[in-house]
C-alpha cells in the first residue's frame, strides 16, 4: 500500500545527487570563504576555541536564531589573503630596477599573472594592458591557487594549487614564461597555503598546512625533495636576502622554525606568539619579523642569532603585513575587532621598532584587506575589499590619501616593477569572469577593466631582468 | 638524478599517509566535534560539506530545480559557516541545522516553487528527477500520480510545504522541529493538514492500486 507520504517520499528520492561538476562550484565558494576566514579572523575570536569538554556548557547562544542574518550570505569576492607573494623574496623589486628606465621597460615588458579557482592563469602584458589567451593548468572549480612566485631570471612562473575537494591536495604549476606553457604539476603536500624561492632561483619551498611539513622543490629538475617537517600548521615562509635560511611559522604551536638552505634542515625553532601568519624580512637581512595574529604582536628575531627580541603591540587579530622595500616601515593590516570598528593599517618604524598611529582605511570586517607598496618604497596601497577601494599611504608621513573607489570590489593587489601600476584583483562569483582593474600610479588614476577567469584570488608580476 | 627522483617518490607516499592521517581524524568525530573544531580551524568546515552537501543538494534540486540549486547550496554552506558560532553543538548531527537553513533560503524563492511544482503538473516532466528509465521513477506509480502531487505540492502554504518535504526527504519529527525552530507538536498538526490536502488532491485515485502497480 502506497499513501501519500510514500508517494512523496518516492517523488524526493527521484532526486540524483548534484553531478560533481555542480557540487565543486559551490565547495569552491565556501573554500574562498573559510580561506578568508583563516587568513583574517580565525584567532581574532580566541574565546570561540572552545573544546569539546565544555561543549554542554557553551549554550549560552541557540542556533535556532540564525535567520535575520542570512543577508549576510552575501556573493563571496576573492577574499584569499594575497600576501604570501608579498613576503616572498621574488616580489621585492630588484636592486638596480630604477622606477623609471623606459628602456627596460620596452625591452622586457612585465606580466602579471592571475590565478584562482578558473583552473587556468591568466596572463595580461602591462605594457598593453591586454590579456592573453588563458593558459590551462587544471579544471574549473576543481582547484585553487593561491601564491605564484618567479624564478628571478624571470623564465618560470610557479603557480601553487590545491584541490577543492577531499583534502586540499597541493601542487606547483611550472609555466615557461617564454612560450606560456604550463609544465607537469609537481606534486606537495596536504593544504598548501604559501611559497618562496630563494634568490638564486635553485629551490622553491611550499608550506603544506595540513601536513605540518615544508616541500622543497629544485627547480632545475623540477622535482620534490623529501619534506621537512616543521610542527603542526605551518602557513607563512620568508626567505632571507642571502637565501641562506628560510624562516617558517607554525600557526598551531607558535613557533618559527630556520631551515638552512644548504642542507634542507631544520635548526631549532625560535618561540614568537600566539597564531603567527606572515613573516617579513628587512632588505638588510638582520631581522626577520613574525605577525602573531593571536597574540596581537609582532616580534621581531635577530637573525644572526635567532633570538626573539621584545614583541611590538598591535590589535589583536591583525592578519597581515608588509615590508617597505627600503627596509624602513612595516605596515601590520588589522580588520577592526567589530563591525563598529574601521579597518587599519598600523606602521611600525623597523629603526625604533616602535608602532606609529593607525591609519584608518574604512570598514572592513568581515571581508579582508591587502597590501603592496610601490618598489620606491614612496606609496603603499591598500585595498579593502568590503567597501571596494584603495587607500593610497605616504610612506614618508604615514597619511591616508584619497581613497580610490572601484566597482566590483578591491581585491589582492600587484604593482609593476617600474612603479607605474598597481593591478587590483576585483570581485567575482562563479560563473563569471574576473575582472583585474589597472590604477595608474603617478595619477591614481583608474584605467580599463581587463576580463580573466572566473574566481581570481592572486596575481603577480614578473620581476625586472637582473643585468 | 635518480637519487632526487627516489626522493621524490617517498615523498609523495609521506605525504599521503599524513594527509590521509589527517582525514581519517577529521572524518571520524560527528558533525558537533567538526563544527567545534572549525571555530579555530575554519578548514574543518569543508568536511561538512563533503558529507552533506548532497543531501541538501537533492532537497533543495526538488523544491527548486536542479539549477537554482546549484546558488543555494553554496548560499546554505556560506550561510552555515558564517553562523557556525551559533550552532548549539549538543546535537551530534548537524543535518536539522542544514536543512532549515537550506529551508529558509528556499522560502525566499516561494512564487519560483510554486511555478516550479505547476510546472511538473501542467507538463508531467520532473526536471528534478533521474532519467525516465530510472526505476526509481517507475515506482512513483504513474506520470499521472506525479502530476497530481506536483499541482497538491503547488497549492500548499509554504509552512504545509516545508513540513511535508522535510520529513519525505527523512528527516524525522523532531529533526524537523529542529530544523523549523517550531516546536514538535506544531510539526504534527501541520503534517497531518498536509497530509489530508494532499489526499484530497489525489482525490479521484486509490493508492492502494497505485501501489500494486509498483515492481
Amino acid at each position: 500500500v502506497i499513501d501519500e507520504m510514500e508517494q512523496l517520499e518516492q517523488l524526493c528520492a527521484a532526486v540524483p545527487s548534484p553531478d560533481r561538476q555542480r557540487l565543486t562550484a559551490a565547495r569552491a565558494q565556501l573554500s574562498t570563504a573559510i580561506r578568508g576566514e583563516t587568513a583574517g579572523h580565525a584567532a581574532r575570536r580566541p574565546r570561540l576555541a572552545v573544546s569539546l569538554a565544555l561543549r554542554h556548557r557553551w549554550l549560552s547562544r541557540r542556533w535556532l536564531g540564525w535567520a535575520t542574518p542570512l543577508a549576510a550570505a552575501a556573493a563571496v569576492t576573492g577574499v584569499i589573503l594575497g600576501s604570501q607573494g608579498v613576503f616572498s623574496p621574488a616580489h621585492r623589486p630588484v636592486p638596480g630596477s630604477s622606477a623609471h628606465d623606459p628602456g627596460l621597460g620596452v625591452a622586457h615588458p612585465a606580466t602579471a599573472y592571475v590565478a584562482g579557482q578558473s583552473g587556468t592563469v591568466t596572463l595580461i602584458l602591462t605594457a598593453t594592458g591586454t590579456a592573453l589567451k588563458p593558459i590551462r593548468i587544471g579544471k574549473e572549480y576543481e582547484q585553487i591557487s593561491s601564491a605564484i612566485v618567479f624564478r628571478p631570471d624571470g623564465k618560470t612562473a610557479y603557480v601553487l594549487s590545491s584541490t577543492v575537494l577531499g583534502g586540499g591536495s597541493g601542487t606547483v604549476t611550472p609555466i615557461r614564461t617564454a612560450t606560456n606553457t604550463a609544465l607537469k604539476p609537481i606534486a606537495v603536500g596536504q593544504d598548501p597555503r604559501a611559497l618562496a624561492i630563494t634568490p638564486d632561483g635553485t629551490i622553491i619551498y611550499v608550506t603544506n598546512y595540513q601536513s605540518g611539513t615544508v616541500t622543497p622543490i629544485r627547480t632545475a629538475t623540477g622535482t620534490a625533495l623529501a619534506p621537512i617537517r616543521v610542527g603542526g600548521n605551518p602557513w607563512a615562509i620568508a626567505i632571507a636576502p642571502d637565501g641562506k635560511t628560510a624562516y617558517v611559522a607554525d600557526t598551531r604551536s607558535g613557533m618559527v622554525t630556520p631551515i638552512r638552505t644548504a642542507t634542507g634542515t631544520a635548526l631549532a625553532p625560535i618561540r614568537v606568539g600566539r597564531n603567527p601568519l606572515a613573516i617579513a624580512i628587512a632588505p638588510d637581512g638582520k631581522t626577520a619579523y613574525v605577525l602573531n595574529n593571536g597574540s596581537g604582536t609582532v616580534t621581531p628575531i635577530r637573525t644572526a642569532t635567532s633570538t626573539a627580541l621584545a614583541p611590538i603591540r598591535v590589535p589583536a587579530g591583525s592578519f597581515s603585513m608588509a615590508i617597505t622595500p627600503d627596509g624602513r616601515t612595516i605596515y601590520v593590516l588589522d580588520l577592526g575587532s567589530s563591525q563598529a570598528q574601521e579597518g587599519m593599517v598600523i606602521p611600525i618604524r623597523t629603526a625604533t621598532n616602535t608602532a606609529l598611529r593607525s591609519i584608518p582605511v574604512g570598514h572592513a570586517w568581515p571581508s579582508t584587506m591587502n597590501i603592496a607598496i610601490t618598489p620606491d618604497s614612496k606609496t603603499a596601497y591598500v585595498a579593502n575589499a568590503s567597501t571596494g577601494t584603495i587607500t593610497p599611504i605616504r610612506t614618508a608621513t604615514d597619511t591616508a590619501l584619497t581613497r580610490i573607489r572601484l566597482a566590483g570590489g578591491a581585491g589582492p593587489i600587484a604593482i609593476t616593477p617600474d612603479g607605474r601600476t598597481a593591478y587590483v584583483i576585483a570581485g567575482s562569483g562563479p560563473g563569471r569572469t574576473g575582472t583585474v582593474i589597472p590604477i595608474r600610479t603617478a595619477t591614481n588614476q583608474v584605467l580599463r577593466a581587463i576580463t580573466v577567469g572566473s574566481l581570481p584570488s592572486v596575481i603577480a608580476i614578473t620581476p625586472a631582468p637582473r643585468r | 638524478m635518480d637519487r632526487v627522483q627516489l626522493q621524490g617518490a617517498e615523498m609523495t607516499d609521506t605525504g599521503r599517509q599524513a594527509a590521509d592521517a589527517a582525514d581519517a581524524d577529521l572524518d571520524a568525530g560527528d558533525d558537533a566535534a567538526l563544527i567545534a573544531r572549525s571555530l579555530h580551524a575554519p578548514e574543518c568546515f569543508g568536511v561538512l560539506f563533503d558529507r552533506h552537501a548532497p543531501a541538501i543538494g537533492r532537497y533543495i534540486a526538488r523544491r527548486l530545480g536542479p539549477d537554482a540549486a546549484d546558488d543555494l547550496v553554496a548560499e546554505t554552506f556560506l550561510a552555515a559557516f558564517r553562523r557556525r558560532d551559533h550552532y548549539d553543538l549538543t546535537h551530534g548531527d548537524a543535518r536539522p541545522w542544514l536543512y532549515g537553513i537550506a529551508t529558509r533560503l528556499i522560502g525566499r524563492h516561494r512564487r519560483q516553487e510554486v511555478r516550479f511544482f505547476r510546472a511538473i503538473a501542467r507538463t508531467g516532466v520532473d526536471p528534478a528527477a533521474e532519467a525516465v528509465t530510472d526505476q526509481v521513477i517507475d515506482r512513483i506509480a504513474a506520470q499521472g500520480a506525479r502530476r497530481e502531487l506536483a499541482a497538491a505540492l503547488a497549492r500548499l502554504s509554504q509552512d504545509q510545504r516545508d513540513v511535508l518535504l522535510l520529513v519525505a526527504s527523512g528527516l524525522g519529527y523532531e529533526e524537523t522541529a529542529l530544523a523549523l525552530a517550531v516546536p514538535a507538536g506544531t510539526v504534527s498538526s501541520r503534517l497531518v493538514r498536509a497530509r489530508r490536502k494532499v489526499r484530497e488532491a489525489l482525490g479521484g485515485q486509490d493508492p492502494t492500486r497505485l501501489g500494486e502497480d509498483a515492481p
